[in-house]
């Protein structure tokens, strides 16, 4: 069952019995509900509440493991925006209102409710949402445009835009900014950093906490090694990856006592040891 | 050698016939050393290798097991592993579960990020193969992602979300 080379013609006529088969399927498992064009479900899907369930055009179902679930209280409204993409298992409850936007991304077995047995309160999640595996988005919670919620977050309260969201209760970082290129402005803005007044580190200090904190948490001694020079990207060393240099940023926070601006991440050289030093140790 | 029919044997020999295979095509991408014990479902999509070594145990009544390896992918579970109930297995290059390695349920193992975190979304990142070491320990619903690797008798806890390397014996 390798690769093998269809004609052309051939993959087409598969693909179009594929999108077929999606499309006859939503129209059965999500009649009753409000839905766009060429929406398209592969897997179950257990649906309760159709009235006030919307589903923008081209929203995709993935076939999985288990099915998708969606429930929409009498009077309350679920809404999802169009070329939006849910995995297997997602659960989706509204109470009251669960609003999602466009092209969002839904990984497996996330969960998104508005009440929790005893508050009630509206999810509106906005455009270009990823939710990674095993995410719970629980009542009252913002998500902003573009944002990431890492795997097995849990999201409490608002999420800013572009922002990564880890750890349960979820904390949230900027984003890297190399991909936002509409947002070229934040890499010109000068980098400022608020220290606590009196706290004044030494550059050594500083970075002896990064390879002490690499040490403990990555790579077990190594890091001294492996960082030939305060200039190496800690991320093309395979050190951290996003997740890792948020949860390195945070530890930096809490150990100096500083804030880190959100501009410092869209920095180009953000990932290297020195340009953490610099951020710390200049007043 | 010894592939679907030989799942279902071991699964009537066990006297557990509620054993469900899907989709059929496995039969071709499943390899099985023989002696595995299967209970319940086991959900086998992709187009890569699967390779199973002896005496292992799927044990997917409660909810299914997903063992999916994309194409040009492999996983390899070997000799005595556990698989516990709803975890979820998914290479695009390679993962490799120990021998007498235990997966807790509701686990998710992915040697792939399968998104960028942000920029072009649709394109898939480079991935990174995972290896988890003899008689290591994944807690349920733990998170096995890119990067992460399990040295012998590492334990990872209930709920954990690992990307890193823990050395063998550790504990996160």
């Amino acid at each position: 069952m390798n690769e093998v080379a269809l004609p052309r013609f051939a993959r087409a006529v598969g693909r179009h019995f594929t999108s077929v088969r999606g499309i006859a399927r939503a129209h059965i498992q999500l009649r009753g509900t409000k839905r766009g064009a060429r929406v398209r479900a592969f897997g179950p899907l257990l649906v309760r509440g159709r009235a006030g369930i919307e589903i923008g055009s081209c929203c995709v179902f993935v076939e999985g493991m288990l099915p998708t679930q969606l429930e929409c209280a009498p009077g309350a409204e679920l809404k999802i925006g169009p070329f939006t993409l849910l995995n297997y298992g997602v659960t989706i409850e509204a109470q009251r209102g669960v609003r999602i936007g466009a092209r969002c991304m839904f990984g497996s077995l996330v969960h998104v409710r508005d009440h929790d047995g005893r508050t009630t309160a509206p999810v509106v999640i906005e455009d270009d949402v990823w939710i990674a595996h095993g995410a719970i988005v629980e009542p009252g919670s913002t998500i902003g445009a573009g944002s990431v919620v890492a795997a097995g977050a849990v999201i409490i309260g608002a999420v800013p835009p572009r922002s990564l969201a880890t750890g349960n209760p979820a904390q949230c970082a900027p984003l890297p900014h190399q991909d936002w290129p509409e947002d070229d402005a934040a890499l010109a803005t000068p980098v400022r950093p608020t220290v606590v007044e009196g706290a004044r580190h030494s550059p050594d200090v500083v970075r002896a906490a990064i390879i002490d904190w690499l040490d403990d948490t990555r790579c077990f001694g190594d890091a001294a090694r492996i960082l030939t020079s305060d200039a190496t990207s800690l991320r093309d060393a395979g050190l951290v990856d996003s997740l890792g240099f948020v949860q390195l940023l945070l530890m930096l926070e809490k150990r100096f006592e500083v804030t880190i601006d959100r501009d410092f991440v869209a920095r180009h050289d953000s990932h290297t040891v020195r340009a953490l030093v610099d951020l710390i140790v200049r007043p | 050698m010894g592939q679907l029919h030989s799942i279902v044997r071991s699964a009537l020999q066990s006297g557990r016939i509620s054993l469900n295979v899907r989709p059929l095509s496995a039969i071709f991408r499943v390899e099985v050393e023989g002696d595995i014990e299967v209970e319940g479902r086991v959900w086998v999509p992709g187009f890569g290798q699967v390779h199973i070594g002896r005496r292992v145990r799927l044990l997917g009544r409660r909810a299914p097991i997903e063992l999916n390896a994309h194409r040009g992918g492999h996983i390899w579970i070997d000799e005595g592993s556990v698989i516990e109930a709803g975890a979820s297995i998914e290479a695009t290059l390679s993962v490799r579960i120990g021998p007498g390695a235990h997966v807790g349920s509701f686990c998710k193992i992915i040697d792939n990020n399968f998104h960028q975190t942000s920029g072009d979304r649709t394109k898939r990142p480079d991935a990174i193969p995972i290896a988890i070491g003899r008689e290591a320990h994944v807690g349920p619903r733990a998170i096995l992602l890119p990067g992460a690797a399990l040295g012998a008798g590492a334990r990872v806890g209930a709920g954990r979300v690992l990307s890193f390397r823990l050395p063998a014996h550790g504990v996160a």
